[in-house]
């Protein structure tokens, strides 16, 4: 061995020396033969052809010494680029390819691995669960039976006390407040969470200490930092634990610092059963830790007995479980998993139709360098040497492609979470910012995906290059070829065209999927939401939970003013519902009680939505008025209260009378028809303008004392705490300003708190943001299925071009003849044409039928169609079927420009 | 009537160690001498030589240095080591075993 590798390096000397060695060898054959009479030259041709194949045996006495697999491997590597170099267009056409499936197959993989496989940053994340009560319908309070995945406070005391099963239990409740800062306030995200939280999950403070079971109390006012929110918010300051920060007006002091892995949470306080309001039924979140060394089942079992005691109901043995335990990565995963396996289907589909393509691309390359394949296997090439050098072509070819594909998948990873990642105000959903994918900050680029990729692009280079390799290698096609002209490969030729019809059939139900989720997704977004969101900003102020209602009214009359005083201003106001917000607001300020319809009829009262709106509020968004006037400040003392309808209200209550200046009988007395606005869709885009009536705050605020002294109750101290601003505690505010509404951003953070220390600028956006957000979803799923369906029908019509070039490759002298013997231009079009023509109909057909069984998978995410509509098959259809015989019409057009003389010439 | 003969794969290595017992030669030689003392009737391409003296020299069997021969020209001699001649003593009698096993196999089939 080590001889060997002494002479590895000394192999410039040993290859000089052979040759040297050969040559004296062939100097004294030569005059051996000259012995026989012969000329010279006579002599030499003899000792040449006595020795053999030159090259063969420099090459097989060089492999004696040398690391033979891997010096072959470099010169196949640096021939492979020579050959590729040669080709650039060949060349492109396949990196392109495969860049394309490798980078989807990354990119959906580093999603599948951080948000399916890798386990939960905490000890034994499968170990953490939830109790499920099956509540049957009897006893529910909807009146269907149902899966409850929370319990109310007293009964997590009582499970706590009880369970033996479980190790740690805790409650989770999100919460929001105000972080009041030196010169600024901001809103910021997090839970209140039990003191057993932080133990369950082993997670260990940077800095400090969790909370301890006698801080769970309402009086304790600690708090626990997230270590990104120390980062952002006190500058990363080691010495914070132990000092005061101030929330909502009161001093907290931070006990400790948790590492950013522990979820997107930026704060935590402890959580008391005080903290919940009073007079609602609450709902808590409760997560648990099985007890070391029992299982799942053990602890179930134990569970469920202890539910059926709780409930006081008889435990019957065999029936269905009425206390469960989920797991709680489980949970978090099972709303997606259906969705991502759907994808890498997808992209396993989409690498397959690589492979296959790029396969049929090197054939086709292939048929092209009979020539070069048959001089080398002339000049001694083994057959297996051949093959390798193929082998070796594809493997670089994929490597390049592999790279391509890991930046594209860089990419693609960037453009997923940013589709995925959604800014919306509290109004529209959950509490946080908020993400289509969950754990979508772990999805990453990592060691392991690479190595993901690496291999997927060996594989694929190994896959895709071995029918070549052997097929062009073959000696007896060799022979074939250097009599014909080009390989006579007849079967290949039909498993590539029921190939590429195959990958046609298969990429049409994609872009069939992705039709119709782009055809929705426009549908969605060019609907008339029945306001002006452009120039308008969207702010949501935030009010500390316990100031009174008529506090609260007053700051956002004060601000409202200061706004529209601001310079660029046009109209504000505010709101308690914004639109599309889907907040269906039971409103105390109702029961509008209309003329002119039967009673029958006015089961419709029912649906009258009811908003309340600071006079401008309308005006700012850019509602048009249809009739009457607007409402104002003057309105709030007059006798009748004035009110805004919409025009669907209007033309169902009035039908063609005028409504403006009628008095409706309300519960509270008869209220004025100021005016009629357009209809706008307030509880969502994709659901239908309700039926609407526009009321003063000042206005709902004075009916509900006046409701409380009917009752003969008094009003309580400082009034109705909930109104208004709701269990959010916010109010949606829309200014229009001339140019961009987001340069008033800050002048309006900075009027806030200067009408109010405490107050807040929470989701601070632009309103066609927030009105674009909400089809966030749908945009989703339309750009990542539109990307998939375009990548498969690009490289589905890169599939028939391949096949078709390899056709009239194959075809050439035959069209030589038809075109020396009077073929015209058109009829040799045609005649290729043709053969692509059955191609794209087969594979159209099979790919419409599949789609039409197969789309209806997606029929829950369309808006508007269905996913039988007809417009889109017939759409993609057409354009796919144009694609497809494009990529046919530039072959055959080559096939019509060959110069008889030379395609006759060609063998 | 006897066809030309093809070494019998393997036994290369035989032939040459053998035939270097009598002295150093170069390779072109050592072809001459295998094709006269076998009447000729063994063909050995003579490229096909090398790999197998060059894969001699890497296990140590034989050594080459660079010579002139009786016409005055340069050529590279290969003579047997003391591992060679072993292991041509080793090779020899392998293949008198094989020869009487193969004879022993043919006669009794007569």
């Amino acid at each position: 061995m080590w001889r060997r590798i002494l002479w590895w390096f000394r192999r410039k000397d040993h290859e000089q020396d052979l040759d040297a060695e050969i040559r004296s060898h062939i100097a004294l054959e030569t005059g051996e033969q000259m012995k026989t009479g012969v000329s010279a030259e006579e002599a030499e041709r003899a000792a040449r052809r006595t020795f053999g194949s030159f090259s063969r045996i420099t090459e097989e006495t060089r492999d004696v010494w040398r690391f033979v697999q891997f010096e072959e491997f470099c010169q196949d590597c640096r021939y492979a680029f020579r050959a590729l170099l040669h080709n650039p267009g060949f060349t492109a056409v396949v990196v392109l390819t495969l860049t394309l499936g490798i980078g989807a197959t990354t990119a959906i993989f580093s999603v599948v691995k951080a948000v399916l496989l890798e386990p939960l940053p905490y000890k034994q994340p499968d170990r953490i669960v939830r109790i499920v009560e099956n509540v049957p319908a009897a006893e529910s309070f909807r009146g269907i039976a149902m899966r409850l995945p929370a319990m109310s406070p007293e009964e997590f005391e009582w499970w706590r006390q009880k369970t033996k099963t479980l190790s740690h239990m805790a409650v989770t409740m999100p919460q929001s407040r105000t972080l009041m800062l030196r010169d600024t306030n901001v809103r910021i995200a997090g839970s209140r969470v039990s003191a057993a939280l932080f133990p369950m999950y082993a997670i260990t403070p940077v800095l400090g200490r969790g909370f301890s079971a006698d801080e769970e109390r309402s009086d304790a006012h600690v708090v626990v930092l997230s270590a990104g929110a120390l980062q952002r918010y006190f500058g990363g300051n080691p010495g914070i634990v132990s000092q005061t920060i101030t929330m909502d007006e009161q001093a907290y002091t931070v006990i400790g610092v948790m590492p950013d892995e522990f979820g997107d949470a930026a704060f935590w306080t402890p959580y008391t059963v005080g903290t919940t309001r009073e007079g609602t039924v609450t709902f808590v979140s409760v997560t648990a830790r099985l007890a070391d060394g029992l299982s799942m089942e053990a602890a179930a079992a134990e569970i469920n007995a202890l539910g059926h005691q709780l409930r006081e109901a008889p435990f019957k043995p065999g029936a269905a479980p009425r206390f469960e335990l989920s797991r709680v990565l489980d949970e978090i995963v099972a709303p997606v998993r259906p969705a991502l396996q759907v994808l890498v289907v997808a992209v396993g589909v989409i690498l397959l139709i690589v492979c296959a393509n790029v396969a049929n691309i090197l054939l086709t390359h292939g048929s092209k360098r009979q020539a070069e394949i048959a001089t080398r296997q002339a000049l001694g090439a083994r057959r297996g040497r051949l093959g390798r050098q193929m082998l070796t072509e594809s493997v670089v070819l994929a490597g390049i492609g592999g790279i391509g594909g890991i930046v594209a998948a860089y990419g693609g990873v960037v453009l997923l979470k940013m589709l995925a990642t959604v800014q919306l105000p509290a109004f529209f959903g959950p509490i946080r910012p908020t993400s289509l994918l969950p754990r979508v900050g772990e999805i990453t680029i990592d060691p392991v995906v690479l190595a993901f990729a690496v291999v997927t692009t060996m594989l694929a280079g190994v896959a895709f290059g071995l029918a070549p390799a052997l097929r062009l290698s073959n000696p007896q096609e060799v022979a074939a070829a250097r009599n014909s002209g080009t390989f006579k490969i007849t079967g290949p030729t039909h498993t590539g065209r029921v190939l590429a019809a195959a990958q046609l059939a298969l990429a049409t139900p994609l872009l069939v999927a992705a039709g119709l989720l782009l055809h929705s997704f426009v549908k969605l977004t060019t609907i008339d939401p029945g306001f002006n969101a452009e120039n308008v900003l969207y702010f949501d102020l935030v009010l500390p939970e316990d100031y009174t209602a008529e506090r609260k009214l007053a700051i956002a009359d004060e601000l409202d003013s200061r706004l529209r005083s601001m310079p660029g201003v046009i109209a504000a106001g505010f709101t308690d519902g914004p639109p599309l917000s889907n907040r269906s607001s039971a409103r105390p300020y109702g029961g509008y009680d209309p003329p002119y319809k039967e009673p029958r009829e006015k089961t419709q009262t029912q649906q009258i939505e009811q908003r309340s709106v600071s006079p401008g509020y309308l005006r700012a968004l850019g509602v048009p008025l249809v009739a009457g006037r607007w409402l104002d400040e003057r309105d709030r003392t007059m006798r009748a209260p004035a009110i805004l309808v919409s025009r669907a209200y209007a033309r169902y209550y009035f039908e063609d009378r005028d409504p403006v200046g009628t008095l409706l009988p309300t519960r509270s007395g008869p209220a004025l028809v100021a005016g009629v606005v357009d209809d706008v869709r307030l509880n969502g885009i994709d659901k239908d303008a309700p039926m609407a009536g526009f009321v003063d705050p000042h206005l709902v605020l004075e009916f509900a004392d006046d409701e409380l002294a009917k009752r003969g109750r008094k009003r309580g101290e400082g009034g109705n705490r909930h109104f208004l601003t709701g269990m959010s505690g916010t109010l949606g505010y829309a200014v229009r300003v001339n140019g961009d509404p987001l340069a008033i951003a800050a002048g309006v953070r900075r009027v806030i708190r200067e009408v109010d220390s405490s107050a807040a600028a929470d989701s601070v956006m632009r309103m066609e943001d927030v009105v674009s957000n909400t089809n966030a979803q749908p945009r989703f799923y339309a750009v990542l299925v539109g990307v998939f369906g375009a990548i498969a029908a690009a490289v589905a019509g890169i599939g028939i071009y391949g096949v078709l070039s390899y056709a009239v490759a194959q075809r050439t002298r035959e069209i030589g003849i038809r075109v020396a013997l009077g073929a015209r231009r058109g009829e040799v079009v045609g005649l290729i044409m043709r053969q692509g023509a059955i191609l794209v109909a087969a594979g159209l057909a099979i790919g419409l039928a599949g789609a039409a069984a197969l789309t209806r998978y997606v029929s829950g995410m369309l808006f508007g169609i269905t996913a039988m509509d007809i417009s889109t098959y017939i759409a993609v259809a057409a354009a796919f079927a144009l694609l497809a015989l494009l990529a046919c019409f530039i072959p055959a057009l080559r096939a019509a420009r060959l110069d008889p003389l030379a395609a006759l010439r060609h063998n | 009537m006897v066809d030309k003969l093809d070494v019998i794969q393997g036994t290369l290595d035989l032939l040459i160690l053998r035939t270097l017992q009598w002295g150093p030669q170069h390779g072109h030689g050592i072809g001459q001498v295998m094709r006269a003392r076998t009447d000729d009737l063994l063909q050995v391409e003579h490229g096909s030589l090398y790999p197998a003296l060059h894969r001699l020299q890497r296990e140590g069997w034989i050594r080459a240095d660079w010579g002139v021969t009786e016409n005055n020209q340069q050529a590279k001699f290969y003579r047997l080591t003391a591992a060679g001649k072993k292991q041509l003593a080793i090779e020899e009698s392998r293949w008198k075993l094989f020869v009487k096993t193969v004879s022993r196999l043919l006669r009794s089939q007569e």
